[in-house]
């Protein structure tokens, strides 16, 4: 049987047109790569800035972790477009070529990945200028719940969402002309970009356990945000991955990278904390007496998605067991819903207990109640999770 | 209807990028002194009388403030300058350094920069042949931009709007897949 891509037969393709599709592919793997870099430089910069904040203060507009996040953002932005404007220019010099991209606005052709990746990068741009505004307006020790703060991270989160986009379509065409090395390259880029997602996240939710924004009141009760959103946005990813890549232990490999990545931000926060410090002449507030050791990277310590990892390995095992016994989708949704439930505990490597103080804010049955909205969020998030997993792997 | 929806995203995401770059330009512009100063203030620093010029007053929230020092009296020793913008009382902010180059006349010149609306001092420390000086100017910081918190709100979220209308389109394109499959089959 031939195989198909996009429709069309591999035996049908000429030469020429193999040749076309690899440089495509090269092009996406390469810029795709880069997407993905800007992302983790993005989150490593994001983890100096709230470090830098924390125990320095903010200060002018433009300090060395700011300078580093606007690299990261310019470096997706920048390759995002530049895969846009080079595979327009081959499909008007091969147009037969126009079924292996998205058209956009009628003259540009280029992976979905590419437009998802611009448009999140556009508005962390965007974000940035605006923030700036915010501090100007209301001062500097804003919550991380602040209009473009959220606006900033969300950007960054579909920008990570764009690079897997695009990674998971050349291991696509990689698999499909058989180029077997540039296949298990596209999976593992992919994999590294859910991973960015994941190391975003908990920067994005975390204020929903330091701060009063983070509880519902009702009455007789307090409901907590954190399992609601952590079950939606960390099932969500991790679904869409095994979803996506047809691997076995694709969520355990996204935590590993998670794991990595969040080292590699751990080793550099406090030496580059220490090395502009010094170049700079500053010392730390006196508000840092109150909190951690500076030399501790708080992101990494303060990490509250420690228990993704234990979900991410029940979700691979409960995928081992459904592709061998054949289970319906109905099925392993809820299933998937159900083993994620350990990412809406939340888990800190300082505190272990949280979830014990979230208790007593909330009360027992609140935290009960809390859950349950947790249960709703890994629903959904398993619901989305398969379908954009599915749309990453089937589409263009 | 999906290619207008197209281009109207086009259109909003050249403008978006064309006022990012736009803002850009102008807070580099904002670190350069423009010809006349908007205030000279005559302070004395311990025993150093100081002219000091500003170059934009009130100064812009959240942007450089250009500034001058000259020594009113003639020299008799090299001064050394420390510079640092101070928040005033109800301000949320840090005290920030200024930047700034020593010019031929003695003097300064130089950017310090007011990140937060309200009162804020230029504060001056002067070291030279008679001593240590110290000397404040009292600087007014105004938003060049204001809107409220639901405006705020209402933007900011905008992204997240969007990638849950996305999510929702791959849902509806993969089930309507997913019953065509279903359809050949039977």
């Amino acid at each position: 049987m031939a195989q198909t891509l996009y429709g069309a037969s591999i035996s049908e393709q000429a030469p020429t047109q193999t040749r076309s599709l690899s440089s495509i592919m090269n092009l996406r793997l390469a810029l795709g790569l880069s997407v993905l870099l800007g992302t983790i430089i993005f989150f490593v910069a994001v983890s100096w800035d709230i470090q830098w904040h924390s125990y320095i203060g903010r200060d002018r507009t433009l300090i060395p972790p700011h300078v580093m996040i606007l690299c990261g953002v310019a470096i997706s932005g920048l390759a995002a477009l530049a895969v846009v404007l080079i595979e327009t220019i081959g499909v008007r010099h091969a147009p037969s070529l126009a079924r292996y991209s998205s058209a956009f606005v009628g003259g540009f052709s280029g992976p979905l990945g590419a437009y998802i990746a611009g448009f999140g990068a556009l508005n962390t741009a965007i974000a940035f200028v605006l923030d700036s505004y915010w501090h100007a307006l209301y001062g500097i020790d804003v919550a991380i719940w602040a209009p473009f703060h959220v606006m900033m991270l969300v950007g960054m989160v579909i920008t990570g969402l764009g690079a897997a986009y695009m990674l998971v379509s050349v291991a696509r065409i990689a698999e499909q002309i058989g180029k077997r090395g540039k296949m298990r390259a596209g999976y593992i880029g992919a994999c590294a970009a859910f991973s960015a997602i994941i190391t975003i996240l908990p920067i994005l939710i975390i204020d929903s356990l330091n701060n009063p924004q983070g509880y519902i009141a009702l009455p007789g009760m307090k409901l907590n945000d954190f399992p609601a959103l952590a079950g939606l946005a960390c099932t969500w990813v991790l679904v869409a991955a095994v979803s996506a890549i047809p691997w076995r232990w694709v969520a355990s490999m996204v935590s590993g990278i998670t794991i990595l990545i969040v080292l590699i931000m751990a080793t550099f926060v406090p030496w580059a904390m220490d090395f502009l410090m010094a170049e700079e002449h500053l010392s730390y507030r006196a508000v840092a007496s109150t909190r951690l050791d500076p030399h501790l990277p708080i992101i990494a310590v303060e990490w509250p998605l420690t228990a993704t990892f234990l979900a991410a390995v029940l979700i691979d095992l409960v995928i081992v067991v459904a592709r061998r016994k054949g289970w319906s989708q109905r099925r392993l949704t809820l299933t998937l819903a159900c083993v994620a439930l350990p990412v809406c505990v939340p888990l800190m490597p300082i505190i272990p207990g949280l979830v014990l103080g979230i208790g007593q804010v909330t009360g027992g049955v609140g935290l009960l109640l809390s859950m349950a909205l947790g249960l709703l969020g890994t629903l959904l998030g398993s619901w989305f999770g398969h379908h954009v997993g599915e749309a990453m792997r089937t589409g263009r | 209807m999906i290619k207008m929806l197209q281009r109207i995203l086009l259109v909003l995401g050249v403008l978006a990028l064309l006022g990012v770059l736009l803002e850009i330009g102008v807070a580099l512009a904002a670190t350069l002194p423009n010809g006349t100063p908007a205030r000279v203030v005559q302070v004395q620093a311990g025993p150093y009388p100081l002219k000091v010029s500003l170059y934009k007053d009130p100064a812009n929230a959240g942007y450089a403030l250009p500034f001058a020092i000259a020594p009113e009296q003639a020299r008799t020793g090299t001064l050394q300058f420390a510079v640092s913008s101070l928040p005033g009382h109800g301000v949320d902010a840090t005290p920030i350094q200024g930047s700034f180059s020593q010019d031929a006349t003695g003097g300064i010149q130089g950017v310090v920069e007011i990140t937060v609306r309200g009162t804020w001092n230029l504060h001056i420390v002067v070291d030279g042949p008679a001593g240590q000086g110290v000397a404040d100017v009292p600087v007014q910081a105004i938003a060049p931009l204001t809107f409220p918190d639901w405006s705020g709100w209402l933007i900011g979220l905008a992204p997240l709007v969007g990638l849950l209308v996305f999510a929702l389109l791959q849902c509806r394109n993969n089930m309507a897949v997913l019953v065509a499959k279903q359809v050949s089959t039977q």
